[in-house]
């Protein structure tokens, strides 16, 4: 198994790259450190390939630079490879589907899940206490449930599954305490089977539940409040699918290091 | 490892940079990598669409189609008055919108408050040189530069600090400002790390230079900024009773529409004519005046709160106090008065001395046990050794200094010393030293004198004055002081050693005594907290003091709790924990960082409970906005007060306390209102139905009834909303918890009681006009159309006047008129006058007879209307005198 890292040269690429390893350790898989030839400075990138893979030699995680001259080749390495995940960090500028590199992965369509890395916090990725994934209702799928599982794993953290139903103020109107008990109960009802994963991986985290009229806001407000230092939000491949998605609103300026997980077949 | 944990060295690897700073190339792709460093602002209500939304809610829009459907009828069927009701009826929708929106939004300044302690232009080190640089333009990397008076723009690791000290006050509330250091210590957390500087806390005194690790949102200002901008208020109880109430009032007048509209045109009316009777069943059901009176009557409240020193800024927050089940109050300045008092001295040679006087009063009296011939010698040098080493100063009603300063000021002038002393040096205060102490002269003769925390004086003491001599301090001297010590910091005193040399050296000290400081607890808190007990509120300090002074002052105000938890305990806990915790007991918060009050709310109010909460830092700002009711202290940051609902402007509990009453008969009045406004559409409705049964005119226009809805029923109204409080007001639980505005006995009353009297007295009026002037029974359409309007102004009267003795009886919930002073509410006595005199304009004005189609009635007729109010003060008096009687809770005789 390999997970791909794509690396440019820039601080928040080789950043990306941190989280990629330790992903790749506690699976046991290669990370290939890959570069598309372009306008970076290869000496950056190699500057680069150089720290990651000290980092990578303390984690004892085996790992390859690879560099390509085009998407093309890069592309058919991809079909002809086992690879579990690509990790690529986006700049702050971007929302995740302005002409960015990680849209021209998007649109490739390629067999293999996307990690879409945004970092706002140098030096973060070395230590993850607190992690957080936001969720709507009950809605899971297991590609994101493992993908958030071998991260909080990986750093040991303490893992929260947040999840939010959006109502209207007439609906919140009516809302009670007991309500709001009894469908947390629900949603951990219905989410059940991964407790069950849980316990099997001897590993603990959390449920909580909120009610929200704008989710977004209240993503946001919860994340503030709490003092993660990462998150992990999922997504899909269709973006026609988002207009105004709330993970838009999460993704844009966020305060701490977000980790867009984009399936390659979406699922429930 | 975290940027604040790395070595300087390593940090500048980790970020690419270099102690010259970032090469000036790099820039630009940093900021395209991380975005400019600018704290993001929500975008603005379009306050346009926000009005527009008012008129596509489902309320309005059945009002609407109503006004569409009176302007169709006037097409097929002119001059008949269609078109004056459909005008009455778009005006009525008008009224609603912009009384709903003017009650619901208001721009949220916080964030421009918030902005303002954000720097704009900002120094930093670029290619080894200074630059001055919009601080929008930072990058993680760069070398920011801080000078004495410097905001800071962004979060960094320092790598250089002179003597630096930040006021972080901003993110944690930490008045004092925080010396700046160059490791981290044990910081487990960013903000708890001692090397770092951070985005919206300002220089205080010294320099350095720092690295930037974090800009924007991702800096601990930003989490501030988007607590501040992103929490979501929970729908306040009356937001909440408006959304049922519209409800369950649309479907009634829904119900009642298409019922009749169906009988209309399956007993052969026609379409047409069973619409417009369809529509006017559904303009009659629905109350169009109750939402301009409920923002009328709000708004009116918030006045008379003005008076009493809380400034609300948010309407609906007026009755939200009404249903404040948990205050969590600051202790600070709230409870207490945040002025300090020296309210008791130890003198090592044995004597106790209490002295009378609160807070900067300089008059008092010493009062001393076991007094001898040198006691007033001691006490007088003990307070000057407090005074010389103080920079405070009370003089003509200024006052000037540290509070704990300022206490020993005031006890020395209560003393009346005078400064005799020749100050040749001075040792300042600073808080690792944690003592002060100043060289001079007394009466020639040459003294140190000393004053500083108790722990550490003893190690400096080396003798101690007894009562004729100065003596060794020996093991058994010290424990005794030490008990003495230990007895003040159990009754919460702050406590300060007082010690002497005559050599300039803070060795080998001659401990005088200790001073004990008290902030005092305001005196009207005690009966404002048993007010709240008696309420069934419960109230929760939170301070930022210790256990034993929390408990202390807790004991001293008659504060009722199980415990105190400290902030240490509450950070490891989970809401969960803290929720179950909460749902059993009452507890102090002491040690508490501020940031933690968010949690208490939270928690709180996951338990359900109407959360009222305090606070006046920046960073109390999140918590204030998450509080049902956020109070800001008038004596707050901009910040605090721009995210409160409501502002104490004299920062007094009692005012809260006041506040709440105040809310509490506001829902009081909301629910006379309601039920007033609703007993009328019960002669609006049932004319409408008999009229469909029984073979009789019309005896009630649309017109008319919206001259009752938004005419006549309005000033009433708003009188009943400047009610006085109910006597048992504060003696009963929390409103709203498990009551609604619209309850059963609001419908018993306002449908079922009163407003079957109102229709029986329309009926009658309407009735009886018509017998006594010769119409015979069957006799549907009146050939004159004067006395069709006749009989119609006489069905109009009788509701009119019945709600006339309604609003009279309707003034008290519980109890009878005779319990209140008729002139204890001038407005109802203005709204009654206007009433009269608008039924002499329905009588006597052409104009609006036109307008209304009413006409003169002779006053032999109108006669027929009294009987009626009568029996609606007789027959409710007698109910309100016998639910008194069988509610225990409610007698308080």
């Amino acid at each position: 198994m390999r997970v791909i890292s794509l690396i440019n040269g820039s601080l928040i690429s080789e950043n990306s790259s941190v989280y990629a390893l330790n992903y790749a350790k506690k699976l046991g898989a290669t990370l290939d450190l890959v570069h598309i030839k372009g306008t970076d400075s290869l000496n950056e990138v190699r500057e680069s390939v150089e720290d990651i893979s000290a980092i990578a030699a303390s984690l004892d995680v085996e790992n390859e630079f690879i560099m390509f001259d085009n998407f093309k080749e890069f592309k058919t390495y991809i079909q002809e490879k086992d690879i579990d995940i690509i990790f690529c960090s986006t700049r702050q500028n971007h929302s995740i589907f302005d002409k960015s590199f990680v849209q021209v992965l998007i649109r490739a369509q390629m067999a293999v899940d996307l990690a879409v890395v945004k970092i706002v916090k140098l030096s973060m990725q070395h230590s993850v206490d607190k992690i957080v994934m936001p969720i709507r209702s009950s809605k899971l799928s297991v590609k994101k449930f493992s993908f958030f599982t071998t991260f909080a794993l990986a750093y040991d953290a303490k893992a929260e599954i947040y999840s939010i139903d959006k109502v209207s103020k007439g609906k919140m109107a009516t809302i009670d305490v007991q309500q709001e008990r009894n469908r947390l109960k629900e949603i951990i009802f219905n989410l059940r089977h991964y407790l069950r994963i849980e316990k099997l991986l001897d590993y603990k985290f959390s449920i909580k539940h909120e009610y929200a009229l704008a989710e977004g806001d209240r993503v946001k407000a919860h994340i503030a409040n709490h003092g993660y230092d990462l998150a992990i939000v999922g997504g899909h491949h269709d973006r026609s699918f988002f207009g105004q998605h709330p993970i838009d609103i999460l993704f844009k300026n966020p305060m701490l290091n977000i980790i867009y997980f984009i399936p390659y077949k979406d699922e429930l | 490892m975290r940027a604040y944990e790395l070595s300087a060295d390593r940090l500048l690897k980790e970020f690419r940079t270099t102690g010259n700073g970032l090469a000036l190339s790099d820039i630009k792709k940093r900021q395209a990598d991380f975005g400019k460093n600018i704290i993001e602002r929500k975008k603005e209500k379009n306050y346009y669409k926000e009005y527009f939304k008012q008129y596509i809610e489902f309320f309005p829009i059945l009002l609407e189609i109503a006004g569409v459907l009176a302007f169709i009828a006037e097409y097929y069927q002119p001059d008949q008055g269609n078109d004056i009701l459909g005008y009455a009826i778009f005006g009525a929708v008008i009224i609603n919108a912009t009384f709903t929106f003017w009650q619901n939004f208001k721009a949220d300044k916080a964030m421009e408050a918030l902005l303002k302690l954000m720097p704009t232009i900002i120094k930093v080190k670029r290619e080894g040189k200074v630059l001055e640089v919009d601080a929008g333009e930072l990058v993680p990397g760069d070398i920011i530069i801080l000078e004495e008076g410097d905001k800071i723009a962004a979060d960094g690791v320092l790598l250089e600090s002179n003597e630096l000290y930040i006021n972080t006050s901003s993110l944690n509330g930490e008045s004092k400002p925080s010396k700046r250091e160059l490791t981290c210590k044990d910081a487990k957390r960013e903000i708890d790390a001692k090397n770092m500087v951070f985005a919206g806390t300002s220089v205080v005194n010294g320099s350095g230079e720092a690295v930037v690790v974090a800009t924007s949102m991702a800096t601990e200002f930003g989490k501030i900024a988007t607590l501040t901008s992103n929490i979501e208020k929970g729908l306040t109880p009356l937001e909440k009773e408006i959304i049922n109430m519209t409800k369950i009032l649309t479907v009634l007048a829904l119900i009642a529409g298409v019922v009749f509209f169906l009988l209309g045109y399956f007993s052969g009316k026609g379409i047409l004519i069973a619409a417009i009777f369809a529509l006017s069943l559904i303009v009659a059901n629905v109350p169009e005046g109750l939402l301009p009176t409920i923002t009328l009557s709000l708004s009116l409240a918030s006045q008379r709160m003005a008076k009493k020193n809380a400034l609300i800024k948010n309407l609906a927050s007026v009755q939200t106090l009404g249903s404040v089940t948990t205050i969590c109050t600051d202790k600070t300045g709230t409870l207490t008065k945040n002025e300090m008092t020296l309210k008791e001295i130890y003198l090592t040679s044995g004597e106790k001395v209490s002295i009378s006087g609160d807070g900067y009063e300089i008059k008092g009296e010493f009062t001393i046990n076991n007094k001898n011939d040198n006691s007033d010698r001691y006490i007088k040098r003990l307070l000057q050794a407090g005074l010389f080493n103080s920079r405070a100063s009370i003089e003509d009603n200024k006052i000037i200094g540290d509070p704990t300063e300022l206490a020993i000021v005031a006890a020395a002038k209560k003393y009346d010393l005078k400064e005799d002393f020749e100050k040749i040096k001075e040792n300042p205060f600073s808080s690792e030293r944690k003592m002060m102490s100043t060289f001079g002269k007394i009466e020639g003769k040459e003294i140190l004198l000393v004053k500083g925390a108790p722990e550490v004086i003893f190690t400096k003491a080396t003798h101690y004055q007894d009562t004729d001599e100065i003596k060794k301090l020996d093991d058994d001297a010290r424990k005794a002081i030490q008990k003495e010590l230990e007895d003040f910091e159990d009754r919460a005193y702050r406590v300060l050693a007082i010690a002497i040399s005559n050599k300039d050296e803070e060795e080998d000290l001659t401990l005088i005594g200790l001073v004990a400081i008290m902030d005092i607890a305001r005196p009207e808190v005690k009966d404002a907290l048993a007010k709240c007990y008696s309420a069934g509120i419960r109230t929760i300090m939170i301070t930022g003091d210790n256990a034993n002074t929390a408990a202390a002052i807790g004991r001293q105000i008659g504060l009722q709790y199980d415990g105190v938890i400290t902030g240490d305990k509450v950070a490891q806990m989970s809401t969960e924990e803290l929720q179950e915790l909460l749902e059993e007991k009452t507890l102090i918060f002491a040690r508490m960082a501020s940031n933690q009050k968010l949690k208490i709310a939270d928690a709180l109010q996951k338990n359900g409970e109407v959360v009222a909460m305090t606070g006046d830092g920046v960073n109390d700002s999140p918590s204030l906005k998450k509080a049902d009711i956020g109070i800001a202290m008038g004596s707050g940051t901009d910040v605090a007060k721009e995210s409160s609902d409501m502002i104490l402007l004299d920062d007094n509990f009692n005012s809260i306390v006041s506040a709440i009453e105040e809310g509490r008969t506001v829902y009081f009045n909301i629910k006379k209102f309601v039920t007033y406004i609703l007993s009328s559409n019960v002669p609006e409705i049932v004319p409408y139905i008999l009229s469909f049964f029984l073979k009789i005119p019309n005896p009630l226009s649309v017109i008319q009834i919206l001259s009752i809805d938004l005419g006549s029923d309005m000033l009433p109204g708003l009188a009943l909303g400047s009610e006085k409080p109910e006597k048992n007001i504060m003696k009963r639980p929390p409103v709203g918890k498990d009551e609604k505005i619209l309850d059963w006995e609001v419908f018993k009353r306002g449908y079922f009681f009163i407003g079957i009297i109102e229709a029986s007295a329309a009926m009658f009026a309407f009735m009886s006009f018509l017998f006594s002037h010769g119409w015979q029974y069957g006799d549907v359409n009146l050939s004159d159309p004067v006395f069709h309007a006749q009989a119609m102004t006489m069905t109009l009267l009788g509701a009119v006047t019945s709600q006339l003795a309604n609003v009279w009886t309707m003034r008290s919930w519980d109890f009878n008129i005779w319990t209140i002073s008729w002139r204890s509410n001038k407005t109802l006595l203005f709204a009654w006058a206007a009433v009269l005199v608008w039924i002499y304009m329905l009588l006597n004005v052409e104009a609006v007879q036109k307008v209304f189609n009413t006409a003169h009635v002779p006053t032999t007729d109108l006669w027929i209307l009294l009987p009626f109010p009568i029996l609606i003060l007789i027959s409710h008096e007698t109910y309100k005198y016998l639910r008194l009687k069988k509610m225990q809770y409610l007698n308080i005789d």
